[in-house]
């Protein structure tokens, strides 16, 4: 049997740190071969080594061998582009913005078979045909700016197949995407592979990705290869504890139904947003019903663009919607009524994605924590303030940390525990989370989750989930709202919805997401999960 | 030496002459240097030597005290310039920043009209209207450090408008005054400081220069500017009169860059990039 | 190993330098040629409507003649009159003109012109400095082509002399009104050019009536800085300067065979001007202590090095009559606070000494500031422009002291004119000069006048410093130039070179134009393209602030100039303009219209491209931008071409490998090139290139029409000089920004294709950190073209921020701000033209707001 790629015993140090020890695998033309671990697992590194894009420094051996012809280990670079291309995770920025899409791709070209611009371009316009950019649709003269995320992703692919390689290797290619997005893009690497006779090595924290496209899988943690071979072999039976751990982490923990439903907290009325711009309007919601009872767990999940971000921005009363009403604790949101907007907040708490931009580098952890006790009236003491900030963080695991440390010395994970920390610190009734988990790796994300089902659940305050991420709304809410190009396109029953969707979208959502077990049998799901 | 050691060249050179600028800027305005300052024909012009280190000018005054007393002029205005400048700008580039709407708008507008005026040509047209002098001139460059810290300001805290610990502080009720002044404010105090050294360094030049036109610091008060005006057409006969202040010049402008840098690539270093 | 390399290499381009040396054309001067250099330039060219000395240093006896002239040693000759009579009661005279006296327009000199002129002089809104001397004239009467009679009220002693004095010179009624900018008379030079800034040109008339000046052109290059001035005569360019504007260089020009230094004596009287009408000034013992606290001869050293006649009271030492009073009050400080004890100030006086900008002015003010502080005076000196000494201390009184030099013959008049800003009253004053104008017996006379200079000295009205000496700067072989200056003016009809000089190169001025036509097509081409590539719907946008900020600006220059103080008309008309003709002329600009009608009148003709006329120079404003632009805006082009082109590959050879020792060193060189000032560089630059090694030219713009390549040459040390710290700065920001986009993804997305590492900095990262390089270069572009002030005046450059700097010294209103506005328009112009270069480089711009 003819290997694509062969690679024995492949090392990274930097310094005298080893950073990746032993990689051994070999792929044949149109097999797909991935590479799963966790964030810091040497599964990019190891991607690196074999283009040579390593940071200056590094130093890199074993063997590699394309198409049994021996590379030089410490030359990798010379192969790079011509024989292994590469695709990289972030498709907004992979993309030079200043050049037209057909010209990135001739550039390949132009480097490594044709000179010519003439036909290299003309290349570059099959190329582009063939990820699924016709020139009918997407022209050649288009910029990277005027292309939608997967359009990106589909020129980048086209960039790295351009000379022809042996070898495709995809870091993380649809991390960035959307589901539906990302399920198309899977299909694409799948089909080159098999079309094209390439190998691609994908890499993905992600096991139900693996799982859907590659025959093998190697599991990697620290810098080591912990587990490898046939893909439905190692999920079957997973033997070392980093597989066991990633396969249990892989669905988020889930919650029993809500038992005691009280009145509802947020109400949203037929609410309406447009956008103007450039004399141009775009309507971002349109009639938006919705409601929150107290001790409710609501979800809404809705891709990126379908106004999820804008919504929750107007439930939460920072920004004021151009028709309809939003009433919090049975009033409408009065940014006039200042004693009114103070009792209203107080109901209400957020805790957003993006851990390093929801805490203030500047102020401590005492601070952070405390800034909503300005809310509570009559106005807490000193003494108060201190015990409760600690209290809060207790609750949610942090009880050792010192106050005065400041948000850049903690994890991600820990930074997202500050801020359900200050979410709490007021007693709000009603927490919204804005994709809150979705940044986090799989077994801080369980962890997070666990917590806030603990903290809210048990004691009747119900809290609203935004994501585009469906296991997580599944495993956790009571009812969802489906959002797509700014309306609410389905709702109902969390379980209900997933397992029967009657919408099309949601039927496309449901299917495209990626899972290590088919959707709907609620079963499987229950056995594999820790039950709250 | 252990807090010596961890400052960089750089920093270390900036600081050092700057340290002595300003110690020699103090002897010379306490009057300890009078005597050198002091016109004395009898001495007019005479070369570098142990009793004048850096020569005598064309009044017989000595050219170290003159530096010494420069210093003072030079760093005293072009510092108070620039914290005048700031101090005017920053609140304005923060309020605008959190508030928004008109005010903001008119605000950015007034900006790129200052903006529109070249620099050295706004501080004429001023000195012409108030007559020279030391005021005058730190008034005319401070006009166009405030624009300069209340854009820059204003900026970077649009970008961090958008970040989601406003949004928690808002949720939190906090006022635009509070946003302002606590949550941005010790956010783009590192950026400020830089732009303080830079904006300095630049008002020294803009300072020395106007002196150099006659419009700036006014005799009996000393400054480079002026030095380096008079002694131009004595360069043959007396080089020193122009090697001396045009190297302190230059080196009080590289210790003020200097130390910018320095400090910008602390700030890198140290803080999460603002736009990660 | 190191220096080795580095002197080879160093080796290697000295052997290019003599080739390159050779290459530059040689500046010379034909045989007939004359470059004269003037430290003020003249506000305009009619010495009728003007008391600047300036003025007259162009145009008296070389444009001008008047009936008589003064000759070198201060006699009265005949010039147009060859020969006049007297009646015996001294109230008739009649002046013969010579015959075959044509005007340079070639009409013939009549008695009628002279009638004109003199009666224009001196009528009631006449705008002529010596206005008041024509007082006593009853009537003037042609009585035939060639004879005119002048009748007096009463005797005037001086009436010869004063007709002798350049702003009674004999102009023609035809002609007259053009004569602020293209005078026409009938001396041995006609007027050919005045390049605003720069320079004046005259050349031989061959028609003249007498002997027909030896020299075929002379041109008068304006060259207001002491340093300039000195760099200038020993670059070269300059041959002769009749008036050395820095006795401390003297010394230093004396060692040098190639130039002769002449000192002579002006009437000049250089006094401590007090003000006797205000309190306590009009208390004689505080006066007196003034005068004792002074020490003349410190003075006399210290600001003019030794150069200058010690006097005591108010006339020239030449003068026959001359009394030397110097020694009337000794410099005691000692007795000085003794007087002020007795005055009532035991704890002295508080005065504010105030400046105008001439050296000796400047110069002698620090040292009697010195002096005074010595004596318990406490002193404030404030520097101010010729407009506003005029307007507070001349016209208003307001001043405790000044320093001025009085530089007309025998104005011992001044001190009984009732106005005057002395503030000196004496009646015993005013009789004894009555008997002095009736008196012709030169004996009689000269007891008279010493009565009077004692009597100035005795009721010390001012502290006479020093008789202002005359420095006469000229090459060896120049002959023929006055030593003394008996009067103002420089007599060039004499002037002679006594050797031959080789000829100057010029090249052609058709290609300049070619060049300059096709610079503007490829601009107007490239701006058009621009705007294509950006789309309508953008340019509008952003035009739509351009004139929103340009109309904020209007009013901002409006409001701003309409506050200055001084009076721009008191400052044209000069010292002793009258109410009725200031009134005229502020009529003439329309000075006296509402405020929002003035303000419509500027705007409105802005954008029809008239911005009404200059108050100095009498020539449309329009006129004088452009001609200025056409150095500063070439200047500003070379100075950010040659940055870019030092800094591009400066930068991007540093980006290429991060850290290393190109890296460091550039970062190194380009930290200390930004620290450096430009007009220090400016300095040394001279120092080499012009005076040093003489290989280009210290100053001075010859204007395109003089050939291309010549021309620019003008302009290498300029832009040198702007461009080197400017490179700095572009370098640091394009490195830094490359350094920041060689981080980003899709470099890495490149790397992976395989593209090399050059191709990567020039393909991918370059063009992605252009953006904020092209920012910096628009705002150098607004600085280069406005902020070169300083670097202007080093080089003697007439250019666009200097027009600005003096028309703000001379208050120049309409100069002023539209040149003010016109500046605003290019930094909002040049800063549209950036962002369409965003929109041209950046795709993401164009469809898009950039904020």
């Amino acid at each position: 049997m003819s290997y694509r790629i062969e690679v024995e015993s492949l090392a990274v140090e930097i310094g005298n740190q080893a950073i990746v020890t032993g990689v051994t695998f070999k792929a044949k033309s149109g097999e797909v071969i991935g590479i799963v671990g966790t964030s810091g697992s040497g599964k990019s590194m190891t991607a690196l080594a074999l283009t040579g894009l390593l940071p200056p420094g590094a130093r890199v051996s074993g063997h590699i061998r394309l198409d049994h012809e021996s590379v030089d280990t410490r030359n990798v670079s010379s192969v790079r582009g011509r024989r292994i291309g590469i695709v990289f995770q972030e498709p907004a920025t992979a993309l030079n913005p200043l050049m037209r899409i057909g010209d990135q791709v001739a550039e390949s070209i132009q480097l490594h078979s044709d000179p010519s611009r003439a036909g290299s371009l003309a290349t570059a316009r099959r190329l582009l045909a063939r990820v699924g950019l016709p020139e009918a649709l997407v022209p050649a003269d288009r910029y990277p700016h005027e292309l939608s995320g997967g359009q990106r992703q589909r020129v980048a692919i086209a960039i790295a197949l351009a000379a022809s390689p042996r070898v495709l290797i995809a870091d993380e290619p649809t991390t960035a995407l959307d589901v539906t997005t990302q399920h198309q893009i899977l299909a694409l690497l799948q089909e080159i592979a098999a079309e094209d006779g390439l190998a691609v090595i994908l890499i993905s924290h992600d096991l139900a990705i693996i799982r859907q496209v590659s025959t093998q899988i190697i599991v990697m943690s620290g810098g080591r290869v912990v587990e490898q071979g046939l893909t439905d072999d190692v999920l079957r039976q997973p033997r070392d504890t980093v597989t066991r751990e990633l396969f249990k982490n892989h669905v988020p923990p889930f919650a029993q139904a809500s038992q005691a439903i009280g009145p509802a907290v947020l109400q949203a009325q037929h609410v309406g947003r447009v956008r103007h711009q450039d004399r141009t309007s775009r309507t971002i919601l349109e009639d938006i019903n919705l409601r929150v009872h107290a001790g409710e767990r609501v979800g809404i999940v809705g891709e990126s663009g379908s106004g999820k971000s804008t919504l929750v921005r107007i439930l939460i009363g920072l920004e004021a919607p151009d028709s309809g009403v939003v009433e919090l604790g049975g009033h409408p949101f009065d940014l006039s009524n200042a004693a009114r907007t103070r009792r209203q907040r107080q109901l209400v708490q957020a805790v957003f994605q993006d851990p390093v931009s929801s805490l203030n580098p500047r102020h401590s952890i005492e601070k952070i924590v405390g800034e909503p006790l300005s809310l509570l009236a009559p106005v807490v003491g000193e003494a108060e303030r201190a015990s409760r900030i600690r209290r809060s963080l207790d609750q949610v695991g942090l009880g050792m940390i010192r106050l005065a440390a400041r948000p850049h010395e903690f994890s991600g994970g820990q930074r997202q525990r500050i801020a359900l920390a200050r979410a709490l610190v007021a007693d709000p009734q009603l927490l919204v989370l804005d994709e809150a988990v979705s940044a986090l790796d799989a077994v801080t994300r369980n962890e997070i989750l666990r917590l806030i089902l603990a903290l809210w659940a048990s004691r009747g305050r119900g809290f609203l989930l935004v994501s585009h991420d469906l296991s997580v709304i599944r495993s956790v809410t009571d009812r969802i709202c489906v959002l797509a190009g700014g309306v609410i396109v389905e709702e109902g029953a969390t379980e209900a919805v997933l397992s029967q969707p009657e919408h099309p979208y949601t039927r496309q959502l449901v299917e495209a997401t990626p899972t290590l077990f088919p959707l709907g049998t609620s079963t499987l799901r229950k056995d594999h999960a820790d039950p709250v | 030496m252990n807090t010596l050691t961890r400052f960089s060249r750089g920093e270390r050179f900036g600081g050092l002459f700057l340290t002595i600028l300003m110690i020699a800027g103090i002897i010379a305005s306490l009057g300890f240097l009078d005597d050198g300052v002091a016109i004395d024909i009898s001495r007019r012009l005479l070369a570098p030597s142990s009793a004048h280190w850096m020569g005598t000018d064309a009044l017989g005054r000595d050219v170290l005290s003159l530096i010494c007393a420069g210093a003072a002029s030079s760093l005293g205005i072009g510092i108070l310039a620039v914290l005048l400048g700031a101090a005017v700008g920053i609140p304005l580039g923060l309020v605008t920043a959190a508030k928004g709407g008109l005010i903001s708008e008119a605000v950015s507008r007034g900006g790129d009209l200052v903006f529109a005026f070249p620099s050295l040509l706004l501080a004429v047209l001023l000195t012409a209207v108030l007559g020279p002098g030391a005021k005058t001139t730190i008034l005319a460059i401070a006009v166009f450090n405030v624009p300069v810290f209340a854009r820059l300001v204003r900026g970077q805290c649009l970008s961090l408008m958008s970040r989601d610990f406003i949004l928690s502080a808002r949720m939190s009720n906090r006022s635009t005054a509070a946003i302002a002044f606590d949550h941005l404010l010790p956010n783009v105090a590192g950026l400020i400081v830089i732009q303080i050294a830079l904006q300095a360094s630049l008002a020294i030049v803009a300072e020395s220069g106007l002196s150099y036109v006659g419009l700036g610091v006014q005799p009996p008060f000393a400054s480079w500017g002026r030095m380096l005006a008079d002694a131009q057409s004595l360069v043959s006969v007396a080089p020193w009169l122009v090697a001396f202040p045009g190297s302190a010049l230059m080196l009080a402008v590289l210790s003020f860059n200097l130390i910018a840098d320095a400090v910008s690539r602390r700030w890198s270093d140290r803080t999460p990039r603002l736009d990660a | 190993m190191r220096t080795s390399l580095i002197s080879r290499l160093g080796a290697r381009w000295l052997r290019w330098a003599p080739l390159l040396v050779a290459l530059l054309p040689t500046i010379g001067f034909a045989a007939g040629r004359l470059v004269v250099g003037l430290s003020l330039e003249p506000p305009n060219l009619d010495p009728s409507a003007t008391s600047a000395e300036a003025t007259q240093d162009v145009v008296y006896s070389n444009v001008f003649e008047g009936l008589t002239r003064i000759a070198e040693d201060g006699s009265v000759q005949p010039a147009l009159a060859d020969h006049w009579t007297i009646s015996d009661n001294g109230l008739h005279y009649r002046f013969f003109l010579r015959p075959g006296v044509h005007f340079h327009d070639g009409s013939v000199l009549t008695a009628e012109d002279v009638r004109w002129t003199l009666d224009r002089a001196r009528q009631a809104e006449s705008v002529n400095p010596l206005h008041g001397l024509l007082s006593k004239i009853v009537g003037i009467r042609p009585m035939d082509e060639r004879t005119v009679d002048i009748e007096l009220s009463c005797p005037v002693a001086d009436l010869v002399t004063t007709l002798a004095w350049g702003n009674l010179v004999i102009m023609s009624a035809r002609t007259a009104g053009q004569a602020k900018t293209a005078p026409i008379g009938t001396g041995p030079f006609r007027f050919t050019q005045w390049r605003k800034g720069d320079s004046v040109v005259l050349e031989r008339n061959p028609n003249y009536w007498g002997p027909p000046a030896r020299l075929d052109q002379v041109t008068y290059r304006v060259i207001p800085d002491a340093t300039s001035a000195l760099t200038g005569l020993l670059a070269g360019d300059i041959d002769a300067f009749p008036n050395f504007p820095a006795p401390e260089s003297l010394q230093q020009i004396e060692k040098d065979p190639r130039f002769s230094v002449v000192i002579g004596s002006t009437e000049g009287e250089t006094l401590i001007a007090i003000n006797n009408a205000r309190a306590p000034f009009n208390d004689s013992r505080v006066r007196r202590a003034l005068a004792y606290a002074i020490d003349r001869n410190a003075i006399i050293q210290g600001a003019m090095y030794g150069y200058g006649t010690p006097i005591g009271s108010h006339l020239s030492p030449h003068d026959a009559a001359y009394l030397d009073l110097s020694g009337r009050y000794p410099y005691d400080p000692e007795r000085s606070r003794q007087l002020l004890k007795d005055a009532g100030y035991p704890s002295g006086v508080s005065v504010t000494l105030r400046l105008p900008p001439p050296y000796y002015a400047r110069r002698s003010g620090e040292i009697v500031a010195s002096q005074l502080a010595a004596a318990g005076f406490q002193v404030r000196i404030e520097n101010i422009e010729w407009a506003q000494w005029l307007d507070q201390v001349f016209k208003r009184h307001d001043f405790d002291l000044t320093i001025v030099s009085h530089t007309e013959p025998k104005d011992y008049d001044i001190y009984s004119r009732p106005d005057y800003y002395f503030g000196y009253h004496s009646a015993q004053y005013d009789q004894r000069l009555d008997v002095l104008s009736r008196t012709f017996d030169p004996q009689r006379r000269k007891e008279l006048l010493q009565d009077l200079q004692r009597q100035l000295a005795d009721d010390c009205v001012n502290v006479w410093l020093f008789e202002l000496p005359k420095f006469g700067v000229w090459k060896k072989h120049l002959t023929g130039l006055w030593t003394e200056a008996p009067v103002q003016g420089v007599v060039l009809s004499a002037v002679t070179w006594d050797n031959e000089v080789s000829t100057a190169a010029h090249g052609s001025v058709k290609a300049t134009r070619a060049l300059g036509t096709v610079i503007l097509v490829a601009f107007m081409a490239g701006l058009f393209v621009l705007f294509r590539k950006a789309g309508l719907a953008y340019v509008l946008r952003r035009l739509q602030s351009l004139v929103l900020t340009l109309i904020g600006a209007s009013i901002v220059v409006f409001t701003l100039i309409q506050i200055l103080p001084g009076d721009a008309a008191a400052y044209m008309l000069g010292v002793n303009a009258s109410p009725e003709a200031l009134h005229q002329l502020q009529v003439e600009f329309g000075l006296d219209a509402p405020l929002w009608r003035q303000y419509w009148t500027w705007i409105s003709g802005f954008f029809m491209g008239d911005l009404g006329t200059s108050y100095t120079y009498q020539v449309p404003v329009a006129e004088l931008i452009v001609e200025r632009l056409s150095l500063s805006a070439p200047l500003a082009l070379l100075s950010l071409l040659l940055a870019a082109a030092l800094a591009i590959p400066a930068a991007l050879a540093a980006a290429y490998r991060p850290k290393s020792i190109t890296d460091q060193v550039i970062s190194a060189l380009t930290q200390i090139g930004l620290s450096i000032p430009n007009y220090w560089l400016a300095l040394l630059l001279v120092m080499l290139f012009a005076v040093g090694l003489q290989v280009l030219p210290s100053g001075g713009f010859p204007g395109w029409d003089s050939g291309l390549f010549h021309a620019a040459r003008y302009l290498v040390l300029p832009a040198l000089a702007l461009a080197l710290p400017q490179a700095c700065v572009l370098s640091r920001v394009l490195r830094a920004e490359l350094g920041r986009v060689l981080q980003e993804d899709f470099i890495r997305t490149a790397r992976a294709k395989g593209a090399g590492p050059l191709r990567v900095l020039l393909k991918h990262a370059f063009p992605n950190a252009l953006i904020p390089t092209l920012t910096i270069m628009g705002l150098q572009f607004a600085f280069l073209i406005s902020g070169a002030v300083i670097v202007e005046s080093i080089f003697s450059l007439p250019g666009i921020g200097r027009l600005l700097f003096q028309a703000t010294a001379q208050r120049d209103l309409m100069v002023m701000r539209s040149v003010v506005l016109l500046l605003v328009a290019t930094v909002v112009g040049v800063n549209l033209i950036v962002e369409l270069l965003w929109a041209s480089v950046d795709p993401r711009i164009r469809k898009s707001d950039p904020t």
